[in-house]
Formats: structure tokens, C-alpha cells, sequence
């Protein structure tokens, strides 16, 4: 411990020998880690905007519905219906972390104008619940994730007022208080078709579901289906995002356990352009942390091997004076470890710093892809976002110096000793 | 009583294209308290001797007997717990640690030896005493002058209580008062402490300190003995 204690010492000193050089190397290793705290964090915003978004405009953070309509339900919506509806949003609701549920009717129609039709995606809904989840903000955003651009949010008493999405408004060129002729056809196979009134226009985060979407009250939505009670889904809203695979997995026992049919997706499930943007962003950043990396074993390997070369002599004494070919590496790799520590939490430390000053004045973004709305990105640093960057820095560090380490132990102590 | 003995050891080494003889079949033995000076021109294998009586070096053939116990085929464990136990060692260029403090630097040998932080204390202070070096036990190497310097190198080697201290050229880059004073520090300890040194040197003014000289020429022992015997033997030789 003593020995050990010694060593940590020599090596801190020897961190400082020459002082211009190991400032050289602490500041690659300080720009490398804070840029990766950045960009990490730029990506996590970015996707914790979108994750957010998704969640409270589309997906919840879980579904449930009958097994098989997220796969086939687009072709057959009908044949999968909730009956037990109520049942199923009491069981749901009792749950812990559950805060509420948005019920859900899906069906397709033709929404018709003066000057055109348009197949529109019917969307029957709690109007009070939606409202309710629609509220919430990405942190990023100063939108809610549903955002009504004109007119008002549905209200459960007017029974054919409707909500279009924007894309969707404009493409049938109405606005709010203009009226859309919406047909579609019930469980018995009919046609049946209704006088709507555009009581407002919203906005999310997918363009493609604002190209399409038509949102009106769910008592509207069964009684032009013919389905009174009845629904496909229950968005599931829960107090924390982290809690998704928990009250998933009580969920998933619970219905198998009572038989149920019915399945439990999470948003991540639901999202499959989540899922792709998140991995090629996740492959871009990976990229980048092995370029940097990259740079952290050369500029380190370099400064252990100058240090190296200027004090064989140095370990050929230690040799002489008894100390083992462990001791000699030990002592190279604390210098790298101490210099990886340093530079990793000075990284850390000035990334952070800068994250939060970089969120305090956001950066202006363009609309996504499939999105029409751009907002304003921030820097979201997360604990395993600085566990990584620590961990890629110590990493690079140990590569860097075990080679140089493994050679200075195998020098000749009397070629070492006489070295020049 | 024999603390170290060489049998017929040679060395041989390869420089470039030339083999070098270093030491031929050289034998040599080391008595307890003994101050013995290994005296010869470059290049005659004085510093290759001291290696090999050190456990830094293995010999191409012969045995080095540590307390009676051969070394050469010893793995490096072994040889560096031998060393760190029985050996003490000070270099031509003192070679302390540059970012160690004298304390620290006399302190070092012992940190690898199971003593308490008292006793280490204790022998770290003691050993400055015997060199005369307290005053600057806080000194960095760099803030000391050249003779303070290779005291603070014999405190190291002396710390560890060895059978025996190894100098190689301790004098050759100190002035002459310097070179007198610490071979005066290495003859009180011998004398007062009974502690063995083998030292090597070309200086003919340090050789006096010695109790034996053993003269090398070419990796061969010349002549060995008292300075008397050795001076001796060397006018006759001159006045034939």
C-alpha cells in the first residue's frame, strides 16, 4: 500500500515533469472529451425531442391492443375491437406509474370538399385525455407536442366537430369553421357518412400523420362505426419515460395471466423511424468516439513514449535498487491513468459547462425528416453519456501506455542503466 | 566471512560487428567489511565486474556466490528481491529521482521492505545523519550540488542495511574536494559501521580509501592486495 501510495506520488510528479508537454496532451484529451460530451448530448437531445413528441402526439409510452392489430389491424381494423374496453382501461389504470390512458378508435374514411377528397386516417379519441396528453412539451420544444396552429382543441360536447391535421387541412383547403363531408363504412359493411365542422388544425412532429389525420370524439367515431363501447387501443401515459419497460413487463403478465389477447407495445415498438434515426445516429456517434479515440492513443502514446525514452535510466536504477518488472509498469501506466483521469474530468467538467451553455441558447434546427416543425435543440447530458466519454478517455489511455510499458520492463537493466 | 565470490566468471558481448571479451575467467572474493577498490584503465571491465558482482548482469560463464548461494541462472524476481535485500548501489551520475526529494529519494528502497513508517523514518534519518545531509532532506536532487548529491545516493544504498555497497566511478564527475569528501563518508562508514563496499575507479588519488586493490587489465586481475602490496609491485615492475 505504502509502495503503491509512493508510486501514485512519483507518478503525479512526473505527470508535471514537463509541464508544456503533458499541457499538450491534457488539452487533446480535454477538447476530445468535451466535444464528445457535446455532440452526445446534441444527438441525445435531438432524440429525447423526438422520443417526447412521438409520445405525447402518437404512440403513449404503450399501446394496448388486441394481439395482431399493430401488425394487420391497417388492413382490417374492424376485426380487431376492444369489446371489454372499460375493463381493460380499469385494469390498465391500476396500475402503478400509470397517470392516464387515451382511447383510441382507428378507421379509415374519404374526407370530401367542395374542391376535393382525400383518404384521411379517422382518429376517435378522448377528447379530454387527448387534450390532456397533446399538452406536454419536449424539453427542447416551447410547443406542445400537440400543437393546435388555428381554431380549438375538440371539445367532447361538440359531436361532429372535428380536428384536422395541417397537411391535411391544406391539401382539402379548409380552415377552421368550414365543414368536410366524411364517409366511411361501418361493421356491417355499410356506407355511412357524416357533416363535419373543422373546429381546429393541429401539428405534430410527424408530417405524415398530419397529412392524414382527422381526430374527433370517440362516441362520434363508434357511432359511425357502429361500435358503440368499443375501441382498438389505450395509449397508456406514465409519470417517467424510464418506467415504460417495468409497467410493460406488469402489464404483459397480467394479461397472459387473465387470458386477455391482448398485447403491450412500448413507444419504442410503435416507433420504427425512432428506431432508425436513433441507430444512425447512435453509428455516426460511434464513429466519432472512435475517431477521437483514435487521436487519444497517438497523442498519448506519443507523450508516454518521449517520457519513456527520457528516463530509461531512471528505470534501469529502479531495476537495480530491487524493484520488480511489475513496479516499472505500474509506474508508466499511473502516468497515463493519472493523465487520462485529469483529462477526461476537465473534459467532462468544461463539456458540461459548455452544454448548459449551449442549451441556455439553443440551437435553431430545421424540421426533421417526416417532421414540419423545426424547434430548438439543446444539450442533454445523461449519466451514461459521461460514463462513455469517461470510459472511451481511460481506454484510450491504457492502450496508449501498455505498450510503452511492456517495453520498459523488458529493458536490460545494465543497457538501461548505461543509456545515454 | 566471504559475502560474495566470483569463479572464473567471464563476460562476453557483442558490439556491432565486434566481440568483446569483457572479463576472462576472473575470480575474485569479498570478505565482510572490507572497503575493495577495483581499480584499472576504460574499457579493462571494471563497470562489467561491479554488474556482474551486482545481480545486473548475468556472466557469459563462471558463478557469482551471494552468501554462497550462485545467482547467474536466478529468474528476475529473484535476482531483483536479492538485490533489493543484500545489495546497495551507487552510480557514477548518482541517478536519484528527479521529482523525489532527498528524503524521499533515501526513503524509496525501503518502501519495498516490511517496515512500519516509524522504523522507515527512523533509518531514512539516520542514514542523512550519517552523510551529513539533514539540513537538505526536503531538497529536490536538482537543488543540491554535485557531492550532495552522491551522499544522498549513498544514503539510499546505505538505507537498506545491505551486506554490501556497489559504487561504480563514484567520484568521476565530482571535483577533487567532492571526490575526497565522499570517499572520506564511504571510509568513516566503512570503518565505523563495518559496512562493505567494492567500489571501481581510475582516480589514483581515491585509491587510498581502499583496504584491497584489485588492479584489471583486459578483463584479467593484475594484481591485488594492499595499496602498499600493489604499489610495490608495480615500481618493480616499472624499474625493470
Amino acid at each position: 500500500m505504502k509502495a503503491l501510495k509512493r508510486l501514485l506520488q512519483i507518478s503525479w510528479r512526473n505527470v508535471f515533469r514537463n509541464k508544456r508537454r503533458s499541457i499538450l496532451t491534457l488539452m487533446i484529451l480535454v477538447l476530445g472529451s468535451s466535444g464528445l460530451i457535446v455532440i452526445g448530448g446534441f444527438f441525445e437531445n435531438i432524440m429525447e425531442g423526438y422520443r417526447e413528441q412521438f409520445i405525447h402526439s402518437q404512440s403513449g409510452h404503450l399501446q394496448v391492443n388486441r394481439t395482431g392489430y399493430f401488425k394487420k389491424g391497417a388492413s382490417a381494423p374492424l376485426d380487431y375491437m376492444m369489446p371489454n374496453a372499460e375493463q381493460v382501461r380499469r385494469e390498465i389504470e391500476g396500475e402503478p406509474h400509470v397517470t392516464f390512458t387515451v382511447p383510441r378508435l382507428k378507421f379509415g374514411g374519404l374526407a370530401s370538399t367542395d374542391n376535393a377528397s382525400i383518404a384521411v386516417l379517422a382518429v376517435g379519441t378522448d377528447a379530454v385525455a387527448e387534450h390532456k396528453m397533446g399538452l406536454a412539451k419536449a424539453a427542447n420544444d416551447d410547443n406542445p407536442s400537440t400543437n393546435i396552429i388555428a381554431g380549438n382543441d375538440l371539445d367532447p360536447k361538440d359531436t361532429h366537430g372535428v380536428l384536422l391535421g395541417k397537411g391535411l387541412s391544406e391539401a382539402l383547403g379548409v380552415k377552421p369553421g368550414d365543414h368536410v363531408t366524411f364517409l366511411t363504412t361501418r361493421q356491417a359493411g355499410a356506407m355511412d357518412g357524416a357533416e363535419m365542422r373543422v373546429r381546429g388544425i393541429f401539428e405534430t412532429i410527424a408530417k405524415d400523420f398530419d397529412d392524414h389525420a382527422m381526430k374527433m370524439n370517440l362516441a362520434t367515431a363508434q357511432q359511425l362505426l357502429d361500435t358503440p363501447n368499443q375501441v382498438h387501443s389505450f395509449l397508456v401515459l406514465l409519470d417517467q419515460t424510464t418506467n415504460t419497460d417495468l409497467v410493460q413487463a406488469n402489464l404483459k403478465s397480467k394479461f397472459l395471466a387473465s387470458n386477455s389477447q391482448l398485447e403491450t407495445l412500448s413507444w419504442e415498438e410503435q416507433g420504427l423511424f425512432y428506431r432508425q434515426s436513433k441507430e444512425m445516429l447512435m453509428k455516426i456517434y460511434s464513429t466519432i468516439q472512435l475517431i477521437i479515440c483514435v487521436i487519444f492513443v497517438f497523442s498519448i502514446a506519443n507523450t508516454i513514449n518521449m517520457a519513456l525514452f527520457e528516463r530509461i535510466r531512471e528505470f534501469g536504477t529502479m531495476m537495480a535498487i530491487g524493484n520488480g518488472r511489475g513496479t516499472i509498469f505500474m509506474t508508466i501506466f499511473s502516468e497515463a491513468g493519472i493523465l487520462g483521469l485529469l483529462g477526461s474530468a476537465l473534459g467532462i467538467t468544461i463539456g458540461i459547462g459548455l452544454a448548459h451553455l449551449i442549451s441556455a441558447i439553443g440551437i435553431e434546427m430545421p424540421p426533421p425528416p417526416q417532421s414540419s416543425a423545426g424547434y430548438y435543440a439543446m444539450i442533454t447530458v445523461t449519466p451514461k453519456l459521461v460514463a462513455q466519454t469517461f470510459g472511451i478517455s481511460m481506454l484510450a489511455t491504457m492502450i496508449s501506455s501498455f505498450f510503452p510499458a511492456l517495453r520498459a520492463t523488458r529493458f536490460r537493466i545494465v543497457q538501461a542503466l548505461g543509456y545515454v | 566471512m566471504e559475502i560474495l565470490e566470483a569463479m572464473e566468471v567471464s563476460k562476453d558481448y557483442t558490439m556491432g560487428k565486434t566481440h568483446v571479451q569483457a572479463l576472462k575467467g576472473l575470480n575474485l572474493t569479498i570478505h565482510s567489511g572490507e572497503m575493495v577498490c577495483i581499480m584499472g584503465p576504460s574499457g579493462s571491465g571494471k563497470s562489467t565486474l561491479l554488474n556482474l558482482l551486482g545481480l545486473l548482469d548475468t556472466p557469459s560463464s563462471g558463478q557469482i556466490l551471494l552468501q554462497g548461494k550462485a545467482t547467474q541462472n536466478l529468474p528476475y524476481k529473484e535476482s531483483a528481491q536479492m538485490r533489493s535485500r543484500f545489495l546497495g548501489f551507487i552510480f557514477q551520475s548518482f541517478n536519484l529521482f528527479p521529482v523525489l526529494n532527498a528524503f524521499e529519494n533515501i526513503e524509496y528502497p525501503l518502501l519495498f521492505h516490511p517496515l512500519t513508517r516509524k522504523e522507515r523514518r527512523d533509518r531514512v534519518w539516520g542514514a542523512l545523519s550519517d552523510v551529513q545531509l539533514r539540513e537538505v532532506a526536503l531538497h529536490r536532487p536538482d537543488e543540491l550540488s554535485g557531492g550532495q548529491r552522491q551522499r544522498v545516493a549513498i544514503a539510499r544504498a546505505l538505507v537498506t542495511h545491505p551486506l554490501l555497497i556497489l559504487a561504480d566511478e563514484p567520484t568521476a564527475n565530482l571535483d577533487s574536494e567532492s571526490a575526497e569528501n565522499i570517499m572520506t563518508v564511504m571510509q568513516r562508514l566503512n570503518q565505523s559501521r563495518k559496512t562493505t563496499f567494492v567500489f571501481s575507479t581510475h582516480d589514483p588519488r581515491v585509491v587510498h580509501h581502499a583496504s584491497r586493490i584489485v588492479k584489471i587489465t583486459d578483463g584479467v586481475i593484475q594484481h591485488e592486495g594492499t595499496q602498499a602490496t600493489v604499489t610495490n609491485i608495480l615500481e618493480k615492475r616499472l624499474s625493470q
